[in-house]
């Protein structure tokens, strides 16, 4: 007999998604039940909710966006595409820069300088390692090829290492086989204008594959004094995806290339490799191999630097079960990162060039105490490329009293590890340094103390509601030399508490209409320690909202109408300050064949402009429509 | 693609084996992982119904419950049963599940669910209800012990074969709707294929 463990109708409907009257995406039994037989035949049985009952289970606060989520909102760049998660704060600074981060620290200059962030794209990481942010014209993904966007608030450094402070944004791609065929998009709307032409086939009945390009033109926002902000930029971008399943292996491999540009001020460009091989063995183990390589290209006329990376990466992960109470997973990864930058006569990194190498090893252990009882004690061991082994352990209690309640809590250290930025640059004017190098900068560190639940209340209605405590130390600040006061050097002279409460549900009113609250309250008290220069205040540390809301509804209006709205509310900020805001975005869609779906969206409704972010490269907002056309056939 | 290449890959998608092991164990989620699956299949078995003709006398009297009879893991049968809640077939009967263990010739089941790999198991239960109106199901069954109905994977969802022979040697017959969506269909012995 094969089993079917754990099959039950609430595992089915701990799945129940938006979407309920489509019939690719239909998730419950009660959905399935009003599906003709001809739909039934058309259920995708391996799809992106799978993941959500998965993480049901999951000991932290993990939000998905599903990729229905992301078709259905319109949007077409990774950070406006993050705006879904209700546990991130994303400020759109300008036409390509946004501040993204969770639990707090979005800090900004003129790139996004929150560091406390890891994001990857099918395991590569995208974070650049000069400082540890993001920069988010150069992270991209054609939205009809991303299966699910994992978004993790609170740190993860046992599995993730490094970077993993704050949280973790996982974006994964769908496998080749769901992409089979040919995609056309086209779009065009007062800021926007672009589109995108994919094929997916196959070669035997083992492998498949796919290819695509697409790109966008951005209109400019506007200078928040007025007139045109010049920033508006263009993204042409291509790839392809390969997967090859002999027996019991899976054999990926995928990659980009893509060229930004912010003529004349900016041009960006980067490709990267990926390879990956997992390999299931008996008795639930397996074993993962992958490596990858990424190239990014920067280059500004102001103040005129640039900078280039390479990042060589290959790392391994094996999961087995040890007696019948023990899973363990354990892995080990080796980075180098190779960078050059081309300094400008006031911002010198010493030395231009640099190999930082990073290597880890990791071990957890998913212990079933009972059949509802779930310890799992972790440990990462972390080789920094400038201080040396930092440890990074972590340990999870899950707990199911009933099927339809997980109550979860958990205690981790993790830290933001040193980079260039805090250890090479000197900064000057004329040839006095006001910046220079600091020899001694510790990295950053953050306990963290969370608890949390999340709930099937029926077959329509769930929520997750999870609290943090983050005790942080070493945070960095800016110091002055005893006597001579400058140079400035970077310190660890800052310290604080951070701590609130993320919420969010998902609600099925009925089988055509869902809605989704979310709401985010925290607090945070920083200072800067006995000593301390306190130059640049604590706004240079972080300036966050205390309060952030959103509501997203979508109805399905009979067979081929979708209408999806997305209303958010953002506290005001306090240092510098900002006034708080709402916004709309809607779309409206329109499957006029079983092969076309044409759409309007609306983005930004509310304000004609609007500022989301205090900062010196900061813009205004426009408010923005795209007509959209996409054809599958 | 076989069943297990599929779990496997979703499963192991870059990334998701971090998720995993936030909490997981890999065979609860392998488990899991065929909820939408087996929940597809069950909808089927009575999805199938109203394209399949039963003989008129089949029924032992008017009130009598058109009978699913699952051979198998009691949680599929509770999908099918939750499925069905309240609904009848033509003529008035009301659906009903049934989970049985032994399977006998005179066992009153319409639709009779075999999910099992042992082949032994497969072809006893088959050689039972050969020449009684039931429509057997099997479920990724081996080469040469498939059901009337043979459930597979393709391409991500779940579709299923039809064997005219037997449903013919059974008394049943099956309408060209349904033949319409088998990705394979079997002819009855002397029919040239399909």
């Amino acid at each position: 007999m094969r089993p079917i463990k754990h099959l039950s109708v609430a595992a089915v409907m701990a799945a129940v998604a938006i979407q309920p009257i489509a019939p690719a995406w239909a998730q419950s039994l009660e959905q399935l039940r009003n599906l003709s037989i001809e739909e039934l035949a058309k259920v995708e049985v391996i799809s992106v909710s799978k993941t959500s009952e998965r993480l049901s289970d999951a000991a932290a606060a993990v939000y998905v966006i599903s990729h229905d989520d992301i078709i259905r909102s319109g949007a077409t760049t990774i950070p406006e595409i993050l705006r879904l998660a209700p546990n991130l704060q994303v400020a759109q600074i300008n036409a390509t820069t946004y501040a993204i981060s969770a639990r707090g620290f979005n800090v900004s200059n003129n790139a996004s300088m929150s560091d406390k962030l890891l994001v990857l794209v099918d395991g590569r990481t995208v974070y650049t390692p000069l400082f540890a942010g993001e920069y988010w014209d150069m992270i991209h993904v054609l939205p009809e090829d991303i299966d699910r966007i994992e978004v993790i608030s609170g740190p993860s450094g046992t599995l993730y290492g490094a970077n993993a402070v704050n949280g973790v944004i996982n974006i994964i791609t769908r496998h080749s086989a769901e992409t089979q065929g040919t995609f056309l998009e086209a779009g065009a709307g007062n800021r926007e204008w672009g589109g995108a032409a994919q094929y997916g086939g196959r070669i035997g009945d083992k492998l498949t594959y796919r290819a695509y390009v697409d790109g966008y033109h951005f209109g400019p926002t506007r200078n928040i004094g007025g007139g045109d902000a010049e920033d508006a930029w263009s993204r042409p971008q291509g790839g392809f995806r390969l997967d090859w399943s002999p027996g019991n292996d899976l054999v990926t491999a995928e990659g980009d290339i893509f060229s930004a540009s912010q003529e004349p001020h900016l041009l960006v460009q980067g490709h990267d490799l990926i390879a990956n091989w997992q390999h299931r063995m008996e008795a639930g183990s397996s074993f993962q191999l992958q490596g990858y390589y990424d190239y990014a290209r920067r280059w500004g006329d102001n103040p005129g630097g640039g900078f280039a990376v390479s990042t060589y990466d290959l790392n391994a992960l094996h999961l087995f079960n040890l007696g019948s109470r023990n899973q363990i997973v354990w892995g080990a990864e080796n980075r180098v990162i190779s960078y050059t930058i081309h300094n400008t006569p006031s911002l010198v990194f010493e030395p231009a060039q640099r190999v930082l190498d990073l290597a880890d090893v990791f071990v957890q252990d998913t212990i079933s105490v009972t059949p509802t009882v779930k310890i799992i004690p972790g440990l990462k061991i972390e080789s920094e490329p400038y201080t040396g082994i930092e440890p990074l352990p972590s340990l999870r209690v899950s707990w199911k009293p009933i099927e339809q309640v997980l109550l979860w809590s958990a205690v981790s250290r993790a830290v933001r590890a040193d980079t260039p930025v805090d250890r090479d640059i000197i900064e000057k004017i004329g040839t006095t340094p006001i910046l220079d190098k600091s020899f001694n900068f510790q990295p950053e560190t953050l306990t963290a103390y969370e608890i949390g639940t999340r709930v099937q209340v029926t077959s329509q209605l769930s929520f997750s509601l999870s609290g943090f405590y983050n005790v942080y130390d070493d945070l960095r600040s800016i110091e002055i030399t005893p006597g001579t006061v400058l140079p400035l050097r970077w310190g660890n002279q800052a310290s604080g508490l951070v701590y609130g409460l993320g919420f969010w549900a998902n609600w099925r009113i009925t089988d055509w209409w869902s809605l989704g609250p979310g709401f985010n309250i925290q607090h945070e008290h920083l200072r800067f320690k006995p000593g301390s220069s306190q130059l640049g205040g604590l706004a240079f540390i972080a300036n966050d909202p205390n309060h952030q809301a959103s509501l997203r509804s979508s109805m399905n209006i009979g067979p081929v109408v979708t209408w999806d709205a997305f209303l958010r509310y953002v506290g005001r900020l306090h240092t510098p300050p900002l006034a708080d805001y709402a916004e709309l975005d809607m779309r409206v869609a329109w499957k006029v064949t079983p092969q076309l779906e044409l759409s309007l969206s609306g983005f930004n409704f509310l304000h004609a402009h609007h500022q989301e972010f205090v900062a010196g490269a900061a813009t205004a907002i426009p408010r923005s429509f795209l007509v959209d056309a996409r054809v599958k056939f | 693609m076989p069943p297990l290449a599929i779990i496997f890959r979703v499963l192991l998608v870059p990334g998701t084996a971090v998720m995993l092991a936030l909490g997981w164990g890999a065979g609860v989620a392998v488990a899991q992982d065929r909820s939408l699956e087996y929940a597809v299949k069950a909808t089927y078995l009575y999805k199938f119904v109203p394209f399949v003709d039963w003989p008129n006398d089949m029924f032992a009297t008017p009130t009598a419950p058109f009978d699913i009879c699952i051979v198998g893991d009691s949680s599929f049968a509770d999908l099918v049963a939750n499925g069905i809640a309240g609904q009848r077939v033509e003529g008035g009967h009301a659906l009903a599940v049934r989970r049985v263990t032994t399977i006998e010739q005179e066992n009153g089941c319409q639709v009779l669910f075999l999910d099992s790999e042992d082949g032994a198991v497969l072809d006893a239960a088959l050689l039972a209800v050969r020449g009684k109106p039931v429509l057997t199901v099997t479920d990724a069954a081996p080469p040469g012990e498939h059901g009337i109905v043979n459930f597979v994977l393709r391409g991500d969802r779940v579709r299923f074969e039809i064997d005219l022979g037997q449903a013919a040697r059974n008394g049943i017959a099956i309408s060209s709707k349904l033949l319409s969506l088998a990705v394979a269909v079997q002819p009855a012995s002397g029919a040239p294929p399909r």
